[in-house]
Formats: C-alpha cells, sequence, structure tokens
C-alpha cells in the first residue's frame, strides 16, 4: 500500500486513530464543538499521524501550518474568512502572489499563495502607487474567527507583491489568501513574475481542502480555481463508500472503483438534491459529457442531463438502463423533461423526454416511445388507461411507428395518424403478422355496429363476433407485403 | 555586485545577495545583518533576525510588460522618507518593525524596492540607510 492509499483506506491506522480521537472528543465537547474538533483531528491526524497521535495537543499546528496565531504576523486563509471559500472575498482583488516550492500539500509540487488586497474604498487615493493609507482600506485589522486554528491577520498587513491588477494604482491591505497547486496567472488577472518564500509551504487552514489525495490531484488537472468547479468550499471530507469536495459550481467524488468523478453546474444542484453520493444515484462514473451546449454526468445508478432550455433532470435504474440502450441525449428521445414520476398506480415509474417517454413497472420492465405514440399514449390514460404498461420499444417502420401495450398497441401512421388496436383486436393483429403482415397499416379506429366490434386496415379488416368473442381476419384482396422494418 | 544590468555599491555595513530568478528577473536582497541562506524574495525569513537598528531591502523585478501599468508608472529608483515606513505594511507583521514599497520603472524595466526597518521608533535613521543604499544602485 502506498502512502496515498494508506491515507485514503477506510480501515487504516490513520482512519481509527481519527475515529477513536473523534469520539473521544465527542464525548467531552457540544455537538458544534465537537464538528469543528473532529475535523481538526482528522486534518491533523491526515497531515501528520505520527506527530499528532504523540502530541495531541498539537492538532491545531499540524492542521494551519507555522504562525497560525494572530501574534505570528501572518495573514489568514480566504477560506477561513470567506464561508469557507478559497477565493477573494467581496471587496477585495488579488495583488499578488508567491509559490512555495516542494509542497506535500500539492503532491510535492509548488504551492501558490495569492494575496487578496482590500480597495481603498473609504477614501480618494492620491501618492506614490501601491498601497493606500489604511484609513482608506474597506475593511479594518483584525484576528482570524475563533474556534479554528486559522487566526492569522484580517486585512492588517499593507504589502503588495504587486504581479496581479498592476492597472489598480492603489489597494489596501491583505485581506485574505488564496491557495493553489496551479499558477495563479491561469485564473486571476496575474503576470507570471515569479517570487519565491518556502516559509509558507505548509500554511494552511482547516476549511482549505488538506493534505494531497485522489481528489486534489483530479482537480489539479482540472485546472482548480481556474476550472469549471471553480474554487473549493471548506474541506474534503468522508463519504459513504468514498470522500468528497465541494467547490463552487460543483463537487469531486472520489471511490476506488469509479476514481474521482467530478459533477458541475446545474448537474450538480440536481446531483445535490438527490443526496450526492448517499442518494439514489450513487458515485459519479465518469466526468460531465458535453453535448453542444447542454451537458450530462453517468453515475452508478443513473444520470442526469441538462439542457440550457429545459434544466437538468435525473433518469434512474431501468428507466436509465433503457434510455442508454434508446442512445440517451443523442437518441430518438432527447433531453428529459422531467423527474421520474410515479404512475397512477403508484406501482411503475415513467420519465418524459422531448422526444418521447420511458414507461417501467416491475413486472414488465422498462420500455421506450417516441413523441407520437407518447402523446396519444397519454391522452389515453397512459400507465392508467386502457392500454396499460408497454412491453416492448417502439419499432420503427417505414411509413409508421409501433408500441406495443398490455392493453393493445398504438400505431402511428406517417400522414395518416394515431390508431389504437385493442386486446382481442390486437392479438389477432399480432397473429396476423401485425404492421409487418398481409393485413398492413391500420386505417381507421376500432368501430362498434350491430355486426359486433371491427377494425380496417390497408388491406382488410379484423372482426369480432359478439357472440363469441372471438377475431376473424379478413383479406380486401390477394395480400401482398406493405411493410417491413427498418434496420 | 553587478547582475543582468543591475549593479550595487555596497555601503560599509551592509551584506548583499543577488540572483536571478526562475523569471529571469533581479531578485537583489541586502541587509545590515549578515543574510540567512533562507530569506523569501521580500525577506520574511530576515526580518525575525533585524535588531533595531537594523535595516533589509529588497529590490524585485518585474515581467517587462509591466512597465505599462499604472502600478510601475513612478520613475526612477526612489527616495525614501521616514514618513514612508508604515507599522503594517510588511508582508509579516512584527511588533517594532515597519515597512515601505515603492514600485517604480528605471531604464525600462519594472521594479519594487522594499524596505523593513527593525524599529519603526527609528525610522528616520533607518531611511537615512536605506538611502545610502539606494544611491549605490545602478539599473541599465
Amino acid at each position: 500500500m502506498t502512502a496515498l492509499e494508506e491515507v485514503l483506506a477506510p480501515t487504516s491506522f490513520r482512519a481509527r486513530a481519527i475515529d477513536g480521537l473523534s469520539a473521544w472528543l465527542a464525548r467531552r465537547t457540544s455537538r458544534r464543538g465537537f464538528l469543528v474538533r473532529s475535523a481538526v483531528v482528522g486534518s491533523a491526524l491526515a497531515v501528520d499521524t505520527a506527530g499528532f497521535a504523540l502530541r495531541p495537543g498539537t492538532a491545531y499546528a499540524s492542521v494551519c501550518g507555522p504562525g497560525s496565531t494572530c501574534g505570528g504576523g501572518w495573514t489568514a486563509f480566504c477560506a477561513t474568512v470567506n464561508h469557507g471559500i478559497n477565493t477573494c472575498p467581496p471587496g477585495s482583488i488579488a495583488a499578488g502572489w508567491w509559490k512555495a516550492d516542494g509542497a506535500s500539500l500539492c503532491g510535492g509540487r509548488a504551492r501558490y499563495i495569492i494575496d487578496c488586497n482590500a480597495t481603498c474604498s473609504r477614501c480618494a487615493t492620491a501618492g506614490r502607487a501601491g498601497i493606500c493609507s489604511s484609513g482608506c482600506w474597506s475593511c479594518g485589522c483584525h484576528c482570524g474567527p475563533g474556534g479554528q486554528c486559522d487566526q492569522r491577520k484580517v486585512c492588517c498587513n499593507g504589502f503588495r507583491y504587486g504581479q496581479c491588477n498592476q492597472q489598480v494604482r492603489q489597494v489596501g491591505g491583505v485581506v485574505c489568501r488564496v491557495v493553489s497547486c496551479v499558477p495563479p496567472w491561469t485564473f486571476e488577472n496575474c503576470t507570471k513574475a515569479v517570487a519565491t518564500d518556502n516559509a509558507t509551504r505548509d500554511h494552511s487552514a482547516p476549511l482549505l481542502p488538506g493534505p494531497w489525495s485522489n481528489i486534489k490531484a483530479r482537480y489539479w488537472q482540472l485546472g482548480e480555481n481556474g476550472s469549471a468547479l471553480g474554487p473549493s468550499v471548506n474541506a474534503e471530507f468522508a463519504v459513504p463508500g468514498g470522500r468528497a469536495q465541494r467547490y463552487v459550481n460543483g463537487r469531486l467524488s472520489y471511490k476506488a472503483s469509479t476514481g474521482p468523478r467530478f459533477t458541475v453546474g446545474a448537474v450538480a444542484m440536481r446531483y445535490a438534491q438527490l443526496g450526492n453520493e448517499a442518494g439514489i444515484l450513487g458515485f459519479p462514473t465518469h466526468d460531465p459529457i458535453v453535448i453542444a451546449n447542454a451537458r450530462a454526468s453517468v453515475f452508478e445508478k443513473g444520470r442526469i442531463s441538462w439542457h440550457p432550455l429545459l434544466g437538468a433532470y435525473e433518469v434512474v435504474g431501468p428507466l436509465a438502463v433503457t434510455y442508454s440502450a434508446a442512445g440517451n441525449e443523442l437518441g430518438v428521445l432527447k433531453f428529459p423533461t422531467s423527474v421520474p414520476r410515479r404512475a397512477t398506480d403508484g406501482e411503475g415509474r415513467f420519465s418524459t423526454f422531448q422526444r418521447g417517454r420511458i414507461s417501467w413497472h416491475p413486472s414488465t420492465g422498462a420500455f421506450w416511445m417516441g413523441a407520437e405514440i407518447a402523446a396519444r399514449y397519454v391522452a389515453l390514460g397512459a400507465e392508467g388507461g386502457r392500454l396499460g404498461y408497454p412491453l416492448r420499444n417502439e419499432l420503427g417502420l417505414t411509413a409508421a411507428k409501433s408500441s406495443g401495450f398490455q392493453g393493445g398497441r398504438i400505431v402511428w401512421v406517417t400522414a395518416a395518424g394515431t390508431f389504437e388496436v385493442y386486446d382481442v383486436l390486437d392479438t389477432a393483429y399480432t397473429g396476423a403478422g401485425g404492421e409487418t403482415g398481409q393485413l398492413g397499416l391500420p386505417t381507421a379506429q376500432e368501430q362498434t355496429d350491430d355486426s359486433g366490434r371491427w377494425q380496417q386496415f390497408e388491406h382488410g379488416r379484423i372482426t369480432v363476433d359478439p357472440s363469441t368473442g372471438q377475431a376473424t381476419v379478413s383479406y380486401d384482396t390477394q395480400p401482398s407485403p406493405t411493410d417491413s422494418p427498418t434496420p | 555586485m553587478r547582475l543582468s544590468g543591475v549593479s550595487l555599491a555596497l555601503p560599509a555595513g551592509w551584506q548583499a545577495a543577488a540572483r536571478r530568478n526562475e523569471s529571469g528577473h533581479v531578485v537583489l536582497h541586502a541587509a545590515t545583518i549578515a543574510l540567512p541562506r533562507s530569506r523569501g524574495d521580500f525577506g520574511s525569513d530576515v526580518a525575525p533576525l533585524l535588531g533595531a537598528d537594523d535595516v533589509f531591502c529588497s529590490l524585485f523585478e518585474y515581467d517587462r510588460a509591466s512597465i505599462e501599468t499604472v502600478l510601475f508608472s513612478a520613475r526612477g529608483l526612489p527616495v525614501v522618507r521616514p514618513s514612508d515606513f508604515a507599522v503594517g505594511a510588511l508582508q509579516r507583521s512584527r511588533p517594532g518593525q515597519s515597512g515601505a514599497q515603492f514600485f517604480f520603472t528605471q531604464a525600462g524595466r519594472p521594479f519594487c524596492l522594499f524596505a523593513i526597518l527593525g524599529s519603526h521608533g527609528r525610522r528616520v535613521a533607518g531611511a537615512a540607510r536605506v538611502n545610502t543604499l539606494v544611491r549605490g544602485m545602478a539599473i541599465a
């Protein structure tokens, strides 16, 4: 087992130590205090297991690194003062950056720290370029918030590294610091002029993502703050079966069998509404799929598709299997237009799409039908109507489409309309070869008169004897094949 | 001392070190104490070592394209005044210390001169020492 695997393994010494120490803390603190402290303990153990196990009093130092007190003179991290978000807070701008080489928090790569300086909003600025007088700053000097270890200064240090937003003549003091494992010029208005300060290599905070991990590595590959995910929100955390990390615009989920996969935008929002990894969809199994200006994400138990004009909807379980077989968003059904719904009988489920519908019942399975047949099916009561649930996917013919149901079939004939064929008529039609048989396609709805029920087809008729209930097929002339299935 | 068009006639009582960083830019450090091996480009590792009468200076060069920006609109090496120093004007603030920062362009090259005084209370003398150092600098 590699060191990284050991960090991530749920039954590792670290995991056991975290569990034990967190439980010990829980017995001695309030719930709120416990949550904060257990997060600190977990991060401390992940960073420095042996050190913290032997010296638990150093948990804060292990997480936040050196110089984490207000008196230490350094500036706090933006995640600490900006709702856990690793970006410049409102009222501040990136004003410069430096790197620390060989940072374990970045997998041994350079770690970049970006200063977010206050604006000079409280008075007109003048004098030499760089920093305005402290009375003009958009914030006041104070220490990091209590209850956590990043107690470093906030809006105190009037210093400008100078590589960022050089079009701004003067800025205020440093409000907070953003960290990144990718260069800042990839996501902020900064130049590439390198400054180095290795003393800050291990500076961190409880609400920053924490030790290098599979998730951090994937985020790095994606471009971190400059990626579609945007800045991180709070620290990486454990979820049932794996780990996860929140970002402003999405989420990265990690499970050994899936690897680190991300969800983003409206899809991520819908995923969150459904409970994320612990919800009905499970873990994502792929990164987002781009379909023109739309997106989709695939999960262990389904799929979420987002279209800018429709929104984000999930397709789950057997419905998702059928949707996939039908080609997903690029198939005949196009994008979903609703979340899966319960059928009127309370047993089945269905999903609607731009160009059709999938209906599922545990006794029949899930089958799709295209828009024309679906419209007629809905008009007839859908799953709760006389036709019941579909028994097969829609069949495409040269001049028609057909779907079979428990109570009959619907045939959509090009330029003629939609016709149903019910129960014994349908049974007889099937016996006569259906749409590709000698009768051809239906040309009218079922009729009833003194002679009983009957339905007209291109080359004949099916009649039901009212006294026996038996259906009889009769042909107009010598039959000839009229249609054949499309490949 | 001379490096990449930056020269320094070191005053008595000063030590200096200069290098070209990964960007190919000059980073020049000078102090009235022995410079430690690890310093940080703006002296975060030097500041804790400064006595009350000591001074540290960093001359840090930026990308050439930056000369077009307002931040580097000042021309020529600065003349430092005691009033330029402020207690909080430090990357890492330390009790009693103060700093001053000057962005400027000289010979078509953008720089920042950053100075740390070991004691803000002795800024008059400290500013004079910085000016002595700066007068020995030349940028071509």
